[in-house]
C-alpha cells in the first residue's frame, strides 16, 4: 500500500475539509473518526502521515499516540498533531518525541498541503 | 520516769529486807535476855536449895570429918545416907548430892534403871576448881550426860582441907522450858512475819515490773504515735527543760535524742529562735492553757530558715501542779512560698491584665468591677477611677448607653436565655462568645467578646472577665475580601468563558479557513470572487479577534507574577521585526531598531515578544507610506525606556489615553477591518505585567505617534 494520509477528527467537517483538499491535491486520504478507527486503520495496514487532532471524545490524540506506540504501529508513520494555541498540556508528558510537527487550528489550504507533501515526502524517505 | 520506777522497787525490797533482819536480831536479843533471866532465876534458885542442903546437914553436925572411907559429919554418916538429899529434893525439887573427895556418896539422883547415882565422879574441871583450889562452882555442868545448872561448895574439915562438896542442881531443861516455849512461839511468829513481808515484797514487786513494762509500752507507743507525726513534736517539763520529742524534731534540730533530752533550748537553738521559746514559754507557763503563734526565727539543721506555726498546751501533775508543755510546730514554709508565689502571680496577672491589648474587664462575684484596663479604657472612653467598684451592671453603659446584661452576666443562664441576649452565642467550655455591632463613643464599632466564670483554689466562682475586641477593621477587610473574591470569581468565569469560546471558535473556522481559498481560486466569476474575498477576509477577522482575544484573556488572568529573567531586548525586537517584514515590505516601511545589543532587561521572553509583535504590527499599519518606523531604548539608572517611533497617522490628543481600552479604535467609523482593537491593550497588559509603564505621545494627526513603555533594567 502507497503511503497517505490520514485525518483523525471528531468533527465531520474539518474532516470533509481536509477529504475536499486532498482530493484537488491528489493525496490519498483516509478519514478517521475517533482514537480507535484510527488504531483500526493501522492495523489494517495503513501507513503514512497522521493528522491527529487533541480534543476528541473518550480517546484524545495523546491516548491514541500512546496506544499506537504500545501496540508497535507507529513504526513508518509520521504524526502532525491539529492544535488550537492553548498552553502545553501534562498529557503529552513523554510523547512528544512521537510527534513530527504541529499545526495550528484554523489552517489554511496551502499551509497543509505544503506540510502533507513534506512529510510525505521524508516518510516515503 | 522508767529510772524512778526501779529506785522505787529496789528502795522497797531494801526496806523489807531490813525489817526482817532488824525484827530477827531483836528477837534474838529479847530472847537472849530472857533466857540470861531464867538461868540466874535458877542459879538462885540452886543457891537456895544448897543453903537448905547445908543446914539440914548442920543440923546433924558441925564438923565434918572421913571416918574409914565414909564421910562424917559430927556423928552422922553422910555417905549413904541419902535422907538428907531426899529432903532437899523434897523441898526444892532440885537433885542434890554430896561428894568425898570427888565421889558422890549421897544423892537423890537416879539412873534410869532406878538406882541411885552413887559413886559416881565429879566432873575433872568443876572437881580442879572446887576439891583441888576449894573455890565454890556456879554453873553449867553433865551430870549423868544430862546438862544442869549447878551450885558446888567445898566441904572442909575442922582443919580447913578440902574433903569432899555439897551439890545441887537442875537439869537444864526444866528451868528453860518456859523460856523454850517462849522462843518458840517468838520465833514461828517471826517467820511467819518474814514469809509474810517476802510474799509482800514479791508481790509489790512483780506489780511494780508489770506496772513498769505496761508504762513503758505506753511510752513506746507514743513515741511511736508521736514520731509517726509528719511534724515536730516536742515536751518538756515546768523547767523549760526537753523531756521528749519525736524523729522529725530531730532532724529539725540535728542532734541525736541522747545529745536533746535534759537540755533547755538555749542549747539546743540559735539565741534568737531559743529567746523567742523561752519568752513564749514563759507566757505559757504564767498563764497555762493554749498558745500559738507564728515565727520565720525557725533555722532547720540543714541551714535553711522556716517558718513555723507553733501551737503549744500545758501539761499537769497527778498533784495539780505545772508539769510542762507539749508543744507541735507546723511547718508553714511551703505554704507561705505558695502564698508569695500567688502574690507575685497575682501582681504579675494584674499588670499583664493592664496592659493586655485586648479591652478586658473583671468582675467579683457581686458584679462589681475589680478591674478595668488600659485597653478598655481606651475602647469605652471610660476611665477606671469611673467604674472600679460599681456594680448594678454599671459596665454595660459605654457600650450600650444602658444597664443591662452582658456576656459575663449570661454564663449560667440557659442556652435560650443566652440567645435573647445575643443572636449567634457560642459556647466553647465555659467561656461564652458573641459578635455585635455597637454604638461607641467613637461611632459604631463591630465588637468580638468572650467571657469566661473564675474560680479560687477551691473550685468556688469567684467573679467573671470578659475580653472585648475590635473587629471592624477586621469585618470591613472581611466584608471587601468577600466582594473581591466574587469580583474574582466573576473575572475567573469570564476569563473561563472567553478562553472556551476563542478556543471552540477555531474548530468550525478551520473548514472555512481551509476551504474558502480554495473556492476563491476556483471561482471564474469577477462578482463572485469579490464575495468569497469578502468571507476569507471576515473570516481572518474573526480568526484575528480569537488570537487576541484569547491573548488578552491569558496574559491578564494570570494567577502567579510573571517570572521574569534577563532578556536581551535588540534580540526580541530583531524576531518581532523579522516576523512582521512582510508587512512593512508591503508598504514600503523602513524600520530601525537601534536598541544597544547589549541592552538586557528584566523580563518573560514571550510576553515582551508578544509586545514587539503588537507594536510592530500597528507601526506597520499606520506608518506614513513608504515611510519608516523606529525602535530605539535609553536606560536611565534602573530603568529602560523604549519608544516605538513612526510617522504616520499620528493621534489626537484625547485619544493618546483611549488607544489602550479595549476594542477601542481610532477610526471612529471603525472601517479597518483587519484591527481588533486589541493589540494595544494586550500590550499594556504586558507591560503592567513587568511592573513598567506604557504610554503614546504624538504631536497631532498626520504628524507620527510614538509608544513608549518602561522595563526593569539589567546591571551591565
Amino acid at each position: 500500500m502507497n503511503n497517505g494520509v490520514m485525518i483523525v477528527d471528531d468533527n465531520e467537517h474539518i474532516r470533509q475539509s481536509v477529504q475536499m483538499i486532498c482530493e484537488f491535491e491528489d493525496l490519498d486520504l483516509v478519514c478517521a473518526a475517533s482514537g480507535q478507527e484510527c488504531l483500526q486503520q493501522l492495523q489494517s495496514g495503513f501507513r503514512g502521515v497522521i493528522l491527529m487532532d487533541i480534543m476528541m471524545p473518550e480517546m484524545d490524540g495523546w491516548q491514541t499516540i500512546r496506544e499506537i506506540v504500545e501496540q508497535g504501529l507507529y513504526r513508518g508513520n509520521l504524526i502532525l498533531m491539529l492544535t488550537g494555541m492553548g498552553q502545553p498540556d501534562s498529557r503529552m508528558d513523554g510523547l512528544q518525541e512521537y510527534v513530527t510537527d504541529y499545526l495550528t487550528k484554523p489552517f489554511g489550504p496551502d499551509q497543509l498541503v505544503d506540510a502533507l507533501r513534506y512529510y510525505l515526502n521524508l516518510v516515503e524517505s | 520516769m522508767r529510772t524512778q520506777t526501779t529506785k522505787i522497787a529496789n528502795a522497797t525490797l531494801s526496806a523489807a529486807l531490813v525489817i526482817v533482819i532488824c525484827l530477827t536480831i531483836a528477837t534474838e536479843v529479847v530472847l537472849k535476855q530472857i533466857r540470861i533471866e531464867e538461868t540466874q532465876e535458877a542459879a538462885e534458885v540452886q543457891d537456895h536449895a544448897l543453903k537448905l542442903f547445908w543446914e539440914l546437914y548442920l543440923a546433924r553436925g558441925t564438923n565434918w570429918s572421913v571416918q574409914g572411907r565414909d564421910l562424917m559429919v559430927g556423928s552422922y554418916r553422910v555417905s549413904g545416907s541419902q535422907a538428907v538429899p531426899d529432903r532437899v529434893k523434897a523441898i526444892t525439887g532440885s537433885t542434890a548430892s554430896v561428894f568425898l573427895d570427888g565421889t558422890r556418896v549421897a544423892t537423890n539422883a537416879f539412873y534410869p534403871t532406878g538406882r541411885r547415882a552413887q559413886v559416881t565422879r565429879m566432873p575433872a574441871d568443876i572437881y580442879t576448881s572446887v576439891v583441888g583450889r576449894g573455890k565454890p562452882y556456879r554453873g553449867e555442868s553433865l551430870v549423868l550426860g544430862e546438862k544442869f545448872l549447878c551450885a558446888y561448895d567445898p566441904i572442909r574439915d575442922r582443919h580447913g582441907n578440902v574433903i569432899g562438896a555439897l551439890a545441887v542442881g537442875a537439869r537444864a531443861g526444866d528451868y528453860l522450858v518456859p523460856y523454850r516455849r517462849t522462843a518458840l512461839r517468838i520465833r514461828a511468829i517471826n517467820t511467819v512475819l518474814t514469809c509474810i513481808f517476802i510474799l509482800c515484797a514479791f508481790l509489790l514487786l512483780t506489780e511494780r515490773r508489770r506496772a513498769q513494762e505496761r508504762i513503758e509500752k505506753q511510752l513506746d507507743f507514743l513515741q511511736v504515735i508521736i514520731d509517726a507525726i509528719p511534724a515536730p513534736v516536742f515536751y518538756k517539763d515546768a523547767a523549760g527543760i526537753y523531756l521528749g520529742f519525736n524523729k522529725i524534731y530531730e532532724e529539725y534540730i540535728g542532734l541525736s535524742r541522747e545529745q536533746m533530752l535534759g537540755r533547755s533550748v538555749f542549747e539546743l537553738w540559735a539565741p534568737d529562735a531559743a529567746e523567742i521559746f523561752h519568752k513564749m514559754d514563759q507566757q505559757l507557763f504564767a498563764a497555762p492553757g493554749v498558745q500559738t503563734y507564728e515565727t520565720s526565727a525557725v533555722r532547720h539543721s540543714d541551714g535553711t530558715h522556716h517558718s513555723v506555726i507553733m501551737n503549744k498546751a500545758t501539761f499537769h501533775n497527778p498533784d495539780g501542779s505545772l508539769g510542762g508543755l507539749v508543744g507541735v510546730m507546723l511547718d508553714i514554709t511551703e505554704r507561705k512560698a505558695a502564698e508569695e508565689e500567688t502574690r507575685n502571680a497575682y501582681r504579675k496577672l494584674a499588670d499583664i491584665l493592664e496592659f493586655l491589648p485586648d479591652p478586658t474587664f473583671v468582675v467579683d462575684q457581686e458584679r462589681r468591677v475589680i478591674a478595668w484596663n488600659l485597653a478598655i479604657e481606651e475602647l469605652s472612653g471610660v476611665g477606671k477611677e469611673q467604674i472600679l467598684g460599681n456594680g448594678n451592671y454599671a459596665y454595660a453603659v459605654p457600650f450600650y448607653g444602658v444597664r443591662r446584661k452582658m456576656l459575663i452576666d449570661l454564663l449560667e443562664d440557659p442556652p435560650e436565655t443566652q440567645e435573647s441576649w445575643y443572636a449567634g452565642i457560642t459556647r466553647s467550655g465555659e467561656t461564652l462568645s458573641a459578635e455585635a455591632w455597637l454604638g461607641l463613643h467613637n461611632g459604631e464599632r463591630y465588637l468580638w467578646s468572650a467571657a469566661s466564670p473564675l474560680y479560687d483554689l477551691q473550685g468556688n466562682q469567684v467573679g467573671g472577665i470578659q475580653t472585648v475586641r475590635d473587629l471592624t477593621d477586621v469585618r470591613l477587610a472581611e466584608q471587601e475580601r468577600h466582594r473581591l473574591e466574587m469580583q474574582l470569581k466573576h473575572s475567573n468565569m469570564i476569563e473561563s468563558l472567553l478562553t472556551q469560546l476563542s478556543h471552540d471558535l477555531r474548530t468550525p473556522l478551520t473548514p472555512l479557513f481551509a476551504l474558502l481559498p480554495m473556492v476563491r481560486r476556483h471561482v471564474k466569476d469577477p462578482k463572485l470572487e469579490r464575495m468569497v474575498a469578502l468571507c476569507e477576509e471576515s473570516v481572518q477577522q474573526i480568526q484575528g479577534l480569537t488570537v487576541k482575544a484569547l491573548d488578552l484573556v491569558r496574559l491578564s488572568g494570570a494567577q502567579q507574577p510573571v517570572q521574569l529573567s534577563p532578556v536581551p531586548l535588540a534580540g526580541i525586537a530583531r524576531v518581532s521585526l523579522h516576523g512582521c517584514a512582510a508587512s512593512f515590505e508591503q508598504r514600503g516601511v523602513t524600520c530601525l531598531n537601534e536598541i544597544d545589543p547589549q541592552l538586557s532587561v528584566f523580563g518573560q521572553p514571550e510576553q515582551l515578544a508578544l509586545l514587539f509583535d503588537n507594536l510592530l504590527s500597528n507601526a506597520a499599519r499606520y506608518a506614513a507610506d513608504c515611510g519608516y518606523v523606529r525602535i530605539q531604548a535609553n536606560r536611565t539608572e534602573e530603568t529602560v525606556t523604549v519608544a516605538v517611533h513612526d510617522d504616520g497617522l499620528g493621534l489626537e490628543p484625547g485619544h493618546c489615553e483611549l488607544i489602550f481600552r479595549e476594542f477601542y479604535k481610532v477610526d471612529a467609523a471603525r472601517h479597518d477591518t483587519k484591527t481588533q482593537g486589541l493589540g494595544l491593550p494586550i500590550c499594556k497588559t504586558i507591560v503592567m505585567n513587568h511592573q513598567g509603564r506604557i504610554w503614546a505621545e504624538s504631536p497631532g494627526l498626520s504628524r507620527g505617534t510614538t509608544i513608549f513603555f518602561t522595563l526593569k533594567a539589567v546591571e551591565a
